[in-house]
């Protein structure tokens, strides 16, 4: 399986992986062999590699897996390739957003521009959909919703009052947004109130603030993160399916497919919140666009994506460009036409009005050029969307063998400082390098130069030595020359006198020969002389003549000579300062290597040391990391250690306040001993007074003999401790029996009031006195009337008491049914978003029965509202829920008629118990008033009406009773013992009869009524007794 | 909008009625004496109205748009005023459309 991300900008220099990338933002693509699908990525950030992507066969993997896999992968590869393409870092965080599991380092993510904070996202959302994210987090404890200081909404458990917390909160961000505002920060981000026993996260946007409390160590950065890509995209009340509000138009022209794309690259460029729409009223059908992005597609006419794109590139309609303000209620749930996706609505644009393949793909090329990112992006998500599920690693960082540590974010910082340092020395490096090259070559040149120039200079110096030795011949000539000048300008001079001389000669042999005209001889002597000297002066004019000539051509030449003189010492010079030039050059090329030497050397020594302080960096951190797990595991030890403590010491101070308590109340009890063995002392004095006067006492001989009666109250009791056993209140049994116990005692009194009837206690000593045998009879049956009255109205007061209490028990345990089957249903309701604060109210009322007639009506009430909101909301659920609703509604509407049909609400409730609860009187004092009350069931004997008795019964009564008066002998026989045994039978059979409980109390009464028409007809067998 | 705002906290009873037209009595009196009131504090347009005793009344003026009564328990005006706020562009629209 592989994956292509989305596209971006190409880059072409060339790629070395093992340093940093030449691009700021983007991704390098490896391409293995001939393979058509790329087989894996590196995500670079800031010129660095920090995610990696590789497609494997088990399919997709990232971060470290990812790395290796994908380093496995091209060391195997004969050929690999590497594309490189740069995002913008907004494209890059587009991606993280979908993948950050892919990164090394959780660190490598903060700081990308994901568009608005995650607190912005999260409370853009309606306050039911961020309440409903909230409730559902494990790791929220409780949170509030406040807008301008006013609660919205609350869920889960705060620690106070809802609306002070409200104000409480809104104050606090205030003082956020103001210290902000005065630092230079953003108003984006949120704080976090950290303390050991809870965390606190405070987050706003615009009037809106929310408050959540969770539990300590909770990552709020996750957690905002994680509700505000809860709520993204979950159906909501944020807008109307088919609806969107007017805003103001950026853009108004033309429809059509080009016209369509020109405000798409409008919306992307201006992230436009809004739509594009065409038409208007009836026929609409516009765009969704969040953030420039369309999100759906809304049309009032239109069922499917291309008959709505139809719609929308109609040339014949108007499109505007809405811009909405940002509280706009707009979405992915506004859009109403199916099967909406960018690739086939660009696909759409392209084919719905195009009638050749050229104009669709130009079409295709200029979506793509607008939102080929997005496309890309879009198709991207769902083949990543299983790489989230493994994002809990990008907090750690595998170092060798140990275990996974939490990185610091000021260590990868660091680290990612250091390398970008070190990469920077080592781009320095090489051009030094490079530089330190160009100057070797300079040398060489400078060496080869200097070579070249010392061999000028050689040959210079030759030419200069030839052309001294040319100098010396000619200076030699010169003066040779100079001299030959010198004797001929001598000679012309000694010429110039011969001439003068011979002139002179002539002229004074002119005037001889004058004077010697007349001789002849002498004249042509002389004639003869005169042509010697003629030829003589010829001759010394030729070599004067010539003389001359030589003297101007040594002239020459010498001139000639000096001006090459001249030119050979320009020459020289010339060299020479070439030579000098040279070498200067020379000297300044070495001085520039040595120093290039000399910064290489420092270079590669900083960089040595930039290398061992990175080492040594590592290893610090790598040692700080250790020390940190040592003391973070110490701590966590210590905190252990720490809570164990505590909770002894909270331990040890419940069991001294428990102790002290005990204490206390032993002291109490030890003084009430005291006090009560002094007080028993004088009662047993007291009572050993009374015994001796109760002996005569015939309800004294009654009660010590039959006490045995009140055993019957004991099955009762056990029921009542199992009862108070079961955690619920049971104040109305308690009340129950006080009451049995005032019934009681009011039939014991009213039986000891007998006697006093019977006869006084001075009439009974003037009858001792004078006939103690009458006396003795009279107590006997006093005793035995008492002993009768007492037996029977005591049997029949526990029997009365003891049904009383099994109904009154019967009921308290219906009330404890009813009220855990309600204590289930406030639970539904909480879960079905009934308001918490009278759920929780309800609930802590579940523990007494006594309030189940109120916890019934307010059930009723919140049933009710829970009913109408299942019924109102039913057709916005989908199946499964609905059916889940409809078994939920069934149930509610199940526990309302058993509500309605125990008459728990909407009236008094039917039942013996509640019956108590209204009247403070039980069953049987209640069933038998007024004539149940024990006074009035007391008669006189002489008062009690006479009966005939049974012949048998007379019969039976003649043996064991002693000799009576003649008055008393008219009475019919009474055969006492036939008519207890008959009695106790009867009885029986009731006891028998209301044995298992829950049998009617029919039974239990006709044997009562048996019984008490028995009593009865003994009272008025014993009224007639006259003495 | 009638469900969204009766589905808000502690409303027992929601109302949307043209901006110009009366409300039921009481609230009607209860509109009319707020206007009179703000006009003459000279606060400027009257946006709300709340009213919380044993029960609670709201009532929300946002011109063209429709007014809006709220009557419930009392303790709800946050949320209640939260979602107004929510749905002003839809009743904007809303009047739009209407008119």
């Amino acid at each position: 399986m592989s994956v292509s991300l989305p596209p971006g900008e190409a880059v072409d220099v060339e790629l070395d992986l093992g340093s940093l990338m030449p691009f700021e933002h983007g991704f390098v693509t490896t391409w293995v062999g001939r393979r058509k699908t790329p087989s894996g990525h590196r995500l670079v950030r800031g010129h660095r590699v920090i995610g990696w992507l590789a497609a494997s066969e088990a399919g997709l993997i990232g971060g470290a897996e990812g790395q290796a896999a994908l380093l496995s992968l091209e060391a195997d590869a004969e050929h690999v390739r590497h594309v490189a393409e740069s995002w913008t870092l907004g494209e890059l965080a587009d991606v993280l957003m979908l993948m950050p599991s892919v990164v090394l380092h959780a660190v490598d993510l903060e700081g990308l521009p994901s568009g608005p904070g995650p607190a912005r996202r999260l409370l853009s959302r309606s306050a039911s959909v961020i309440m409903a994210a909230l409730n559902e987090d494990p790791e929220v404890l409780g949170a509030v919703l406040v807008d301008q200081g006013l609660l919205v909404d609350h869920t889960g458990h705060v620690p106070g009052d809802t609306d002070e917390l409200a104000g409480l909160v809104a104050d606090t961000m205030r003082t956020r947004q103001t210290i902000a505002g005065g630092l230079g920060l953003p108003e984006e981000g949120h704080w976090t109130l950290a303390t050991p026993q809870g965390s606190v996260l405070l987050a706003s946007a615009a009037d809106l603030a929310l408050g959540v409390w969770t539990a300590s160590g909770s990552d709020h950065r996750r957690l905002l993160q994680r509700m505000a890509n809860a709520v993204s995209g979950s159906a909501g009340d944020d807008g109307q399916a088919g609806h969107l509000p007017e805003g103001f138009v950026l853009r108004e022209g033309k429809s059509g497919p080009d016209a369509v794309l020109s405000m798409l690259r409008v919306a992307r460029e201006e992230q436009v919140y809004g739509h594009l729409s065409v038409g208007a009223g009836e026929r609409t059908t516009a765009v969704v666009l969040l953030s420039g992005r369309p999100v759906g597609l809304v049309s009032s006419s239109a069922a499917t994506l291309e008959e709505a794109v139809y719609d929308l590139t109609d040339r014949r309609r108007v499109a505007r460009l809405h811009q909405l303000p940002l509280d706009a209620a707009i979405g992915e749930g506004t859009a109403n036409v199916p099967g909406f996706t960018l690739a086939a609505f660009g696909a759409s644009i392209a084919s719905s009005r195009s009638r050749t393949e050229d104009r669709k793909d130009t079409l295709m090329a200029r979506y793509e050029d607008i939102l080929g990112f997005d496309v890309g992006l879009e198709s991207l998500g769902p083949k990543v969307a299983h790489l989230g599920e493994a994002a809990e690693g990008v907090d750690h960082l595998s170092t060798g063998d140990s275990p996974r540590l939490v990185i610091d974010a000021g260590y990868r910082q660091r680290l990612e400082d250091a390398e970008h340092r070190m990469d920077g020395l080592q781009q320095e490096a090489a051009a030094l390098q490079a530089r330190l090259e160009q100057a070797e070559n300079a040398r060489m040149r400078a060496e080869v130069a200097l070579r070249e120039a010392k061999d000028a200079t050689g040959e210079g110096q030759d030419r200069l030595r030839a052309t001294g030795a040319d100098l010396d011949q000619a200076k030699l000539a010169v003066a040779e020359a100079e001299r030959r000048a010198e004797a001929a300008e001598a000679r012309a001079e000694r010429l110039v006198r011969r001439t003068s001389e011979l002139e002179h000669q002539l002229e004074r042999r002119a005037a001889e020969l004058a004077r010697t005209v007349a001789d002849s001889g002498s004249r042509e002597a002389l004639a003869s002389t005169l042509a010697g000297m003629a030829e003589e002066e010829a001759r010394v004019k030729a070599e004067l003549q010539t003389s001359a000539e030589r003297l101007t051509e040594v002239k020459r030449r010498l001139v000639e000579d000096e001006r090459h003189l001249r030119l050979l010492e320009e020459q020289t010079s010339a060299a020479h300062e070439r030579q000098a030039n040279a070498v200067r050059d020379l000297a300044v090329t070495e001085d520039g290597v040595r120093a290039g030497k000399a910064e290489l050397a420092a270079v590669e020594a900083e960089v040595r040391a930039a290398r061992r302080r990175a080492d040594d960096e590592r290893e610090r951190r790598r040692e700080d990391e250790v020390r940190r797990s040592h003391l973070e595991s110490e701590i966590r030890g210590l905190l252990e250690e720490r809570r164990t403590v505590l909770r002894e010491l909270g331990d040890l101070g419940v069991q001294r306040g428990q102790s002290e308590a005990q204490v206390a109340h032993l002291a109490d009890q030890a003084d009430a001993l005291a006090t009560a063995h002094e007080a028993a002392l004088a009662d047993i004095e007291e009572a050993r007074r009374l015994r001796a006067r109760l002996t005569d006492e015939p309800l004294a001989q009654a009660l010590l003999e039959d006490g045995a009666s009140m055993a019957a109250l004991g099955p009762v009791l056990e029921r009542l401790e199992h009862t108070r056993a079961q955690g619920y209140s049971v104040v109305l049994l308690d009340k129950a029996v006080e009451r049995a116990l005032q019934v009681i005692g009011t039939v014991v009194d009213r039986a000891a009031e007998t006697p006093r009837h019977l006869l006084s206690n001075d009439v009974m000593l003037l009858l001792e006195q004078q006939v103690p045998e009458t006396a003795g009879i009279v107590r006997g049956l006093t005793r035995w009337s008492v002993q009768q009255r007492l037996e029977h109205s005591l049997k029949q007061a526990v029997t009365d008491v003891v049904l009383d209490l099994e109904h009154l028990l019967e009921d308290q345990d219906r009330a404890i049914t009813m009220l855990r089957r309600t204590r289930n249903v406030l639970e539904q309701l909480a879960r079905l978003g009934a308001p918490q604060d009278e759920i929780d109210a309800l609930m802590s009322r579940c523990r007494y029965p006594e309030a189940l007639p109120d916890i019934a009506a307010a059930t009723q009430r919140l049933i009710r509202v829970a009913l109408d909101d299942i019924h109102l909301e039913a057709d916005q659920r989908d199946a499964g829920a609905s059916v889940a609703l409809a078994l939920t509604a069934e149930a509610l509407e199940e526990l309302l008629s058993q509500l309605e049909a125990a008459g728990l609400v909407g009236g008094r409730p039917a039942g013996h118990l509640w019956a108590f609860m209204a009247s403070g009187l039980l069953p049987s004092e209640a069933g038998h008033a007024p004539s149940a009350a024990p006074e009035d069931d007391v008669l006189p004997l002489e008062e009690a009406p006479p009966e005939e008795p049974a012949p048998e019964e007379a019969d039976a009564t003649e043996a064991p009773h002693p000799p009576v008066p003649a008055a008393s002998r008219s009475l019919p026989p009474l055969d006492d013992a036939e008519e207890r045994m008959r009695l106790e039978a009867e009885l029986a059979a009731l006891d028998a009869a209301r044995a298992p409980h829950g049998q009617g109390r029919e039974h239990v009464e006709e044997g009562l009524d048996a019984g008490m028409a028995a009593l009865a007809a003994l009272e008025a067998r014993l009224g007639d007794l006259e003495l | 909008m009638l469900k969204a705002f009766k589905r808000c906290k502690g409303v027992d009873e929601a109302l949307l009625v043209e901006h110009d037209s009366p409300l039921p009595s009481p609230d009607d009196q209860i509109a009319r004496a707020a206007l009179a009131v703000a006009q003459a504090a000279g606060v400027g347009a009257l946006e709300h109205v709340h009213l919380a005793g044993d029960a609670a009344t709201s009532i929300f003026f946002a011109p063209p748009g429709p007014r809006v009564m709220l009557r419930g328990a009392p303790g709800g005006l946050g949320a209640w005023r939260y979602t107004h706020e929510r749905h002003r562009p839809i009743l904007q629209h809303l009047a739009e459309v209407d008119a």
